[in-house]
């Protein structure tokens, strides 16, 4: 089992990747294609966001010193999330591509599909439940746990290997390779203090591959192992990939030391209070509100807090990376009004207003 | 005339107290602690003086923003209710009763952080570094 967990581990790459290839092939994805190769970079970006508004409702809508072990969880899954986010844009930026963060489309409408993955759920704002971890496990599930067919592509992983497929193809079908893109444009591990997860710079295809793979193994883990490899890392505690630390939560269970990837996790119980939340009403939108009132007017600041993070993020991957840093205060402004909406009664249902994700002006 | 429950009628005369929206007021999620301090903290016959005047207030103002606060300077600020009304305002601004703070939620809700543009120390911390930054501007409408 150790020599899998092994980053840069061949036999993993075949193990993962080589049955997908081949579905490849059969349905004539052109690997070499570098404007579709660029294009799928920032579905990349925007597949890795997509995944953080739902996430970060569910860990807002934990009431304060409650389930202590889902919200350092689900906070340290987040991280992750927007690292994955940083260094699909890191790619983009070495093959000498420019990550768009902030235009109109970038946010999914909720509920939405994953962007490019052709799965039939559909993924929701809405507060801490059962039934939320249950979509965030479909979310980070790995193809091998599911029936194959069709014709895109299943997984966030079956996705990154295409790209990798691509990456390395067309660097070495290019005189000079592909990754000319401006290094002061990396975000590096400078701009960013550690939560967990690490932010690999691209300068060259090894780098590439090694955050792919970095992504990869945080979400599904590596060959199905429940590790998602970071434990290499000097003093990093095991750290288990996101599917299954989901899968500890939905169980209320922790994985004991012998479990198998295909097992419910059978170790320590967990606490956890599915009923410590507040009742967030699902997939918020400021049409809900009278234009003008005033849960319109708190849902429009959050959205303008939101697009000011994007904003950021965005200037981040184009040239400022220090900017990344300057986010911190938006992102802890973000929650403090998430938390404000989800504390406020929404109609006399029960139902608290929350935050809605959207574009605005 | 309206058919107001008491903390309802809290929380409306709370928004003319302190100058915050309903749902400023309502996002900080102290409402129902801060009634509760309230009521638990007065003799009952006060409590229903106070809100009988609250209501009345409201009731007769017309809706006219004016008309509220020309009662409330004139009833709620008046010799016999002022030490309430007083200890109500600054409950919402800092989450004491008195001198006592009311909860560890409290202290972080007070809403002279808010107005402050500031955070409670120890808590609502706004990122490590931002002190270096100004403080944080989105312009909204």
């Amino acid at each position: 089992m150790e020599a899998l967990f092994q980053k840069s581990n061949s036999k993993r790459h075949r193990l993962i990747s080589n049955k997908f290839l081949q579905s490849l092939n059969d349905r004539n994805f052109d690997l070499l294609d570098f404007d579709k190769l660029k294009e799928n970079l920032q579905s990349a970006i925007e597949l890795e966001h997509s995944t953080i508004p739902p996430y970060l409702c569910a860990l807002y809508s934990i009431k304060e010193g409650t389930n202590e072990f889902a919200v350092k969880t689900i906070r340290s899954i987040v991280v992750e999330e927007m690292l994955h986010m940083v260094m699909a844009a890191n790619i983009l930026n070495a093959i000498g591509g420019s990550p768009a963060i902030n235009t109109p489309d970038f946010i999914p409408e909720y509920p939405t599909k994953l962007p490019m993955i052709d799965e039939t759920f559909m993924v929701d704002l809405g507060k801490f439940s059962k039934e939320s971890i249950d979509i965030f496990l479909q979310i980070e599930k790995s193809a091998d746990h599911k029936p194959h067919g069709g014709d895109d592509y299943h997984s966030i992983g079956e996705f990154y290997t295409a790209i990798r497929e691509s990456l390395i193809l067309i660097d070495k079908n290019t005189p000079g390779g592909i990754f000319t893109g401006k290094p002061e444009l990396q975000v590096t591990s400078e701009q960013y203090y550690g939560s967990g997860g690490k932010l690999i710079p691209v300068y060259c295809l090894e780098d590439a591959l090694e955050a792919i793979e970095e992504i990869m193994g945080q979400g599904e883990g590596i060959d199905n192992s429940i590790y998602d490899g970071d434990q290499e890392m000097f003093g990093e505690d095991k750290e288990y990939a996101h599917y299954f630390k989901f899968n500890e939560i939905y169980h209320e269970r922790k994985y004991s030391p012998t479990d198998k990837s295909d097992d419910e996790p059978s170790g320590h119980p967990i606490n956890i209070e599915w009923n410590e939340v507040y009742n967030m009403q699902k997939n918020p939108k400021m049409s809900d509100y009278p234009v003008g009132s005033e849960l319109y007017q708190k849902t429009y600041e959050f959205n303008k807090t939101y697009m000011a993070l994007l904003n950021n993020l965005h200037d981040a991957c184009n040239g400022q990376p220090d900017m990344l840093l300057k986010g911190v205060a938006l992102m802890y402004d973000l929650k403090y009004k998430a938390l404000e909406l989800m504390k406020t009664p929404y109609e006399d249902d029960g139902l608290m207003a929350g935050p809605s994700f959207e574009y605005v002006n | 005339m309206s058919k107001k429950t008491p903390k309802e009628s809290f929380l409306t005369i709370s928004v003319y107290l302190t100058g915050y929206s309903q749902v400023d007021l309502l996002g900080t999620g102290m409402l129902d602690t801060y009634y509760n301090t309230f009521v638990e903290n007065l003799e009952i016959e006060n409590v229903t003086t106070y809100f009988k005047e609250v209501d009345q207030i409201l009731d007769n103002s017309g809706n006219s923003e004016e008309k509220i606060n020309e009662g409330i300077t004139k009833v709620l600020f008046g010799s016999a209710l002022v030490s309430l009304t007083t200890n109500l305002i600054t409950m919402w601004y800092t989450g004491n009763w008195g001198q006592d703070v009311i909860s560890p939620e409290s202290y972080t809700q007070g809403l002279i952080w808010n107005a402050a543009q500031a955070h409670p120390p120890g808590a609502k911390q706004p990122g490590y570094g931002s002190w270096a930054d100004e403080p944080i501007e989105i312009p909204t409408i």
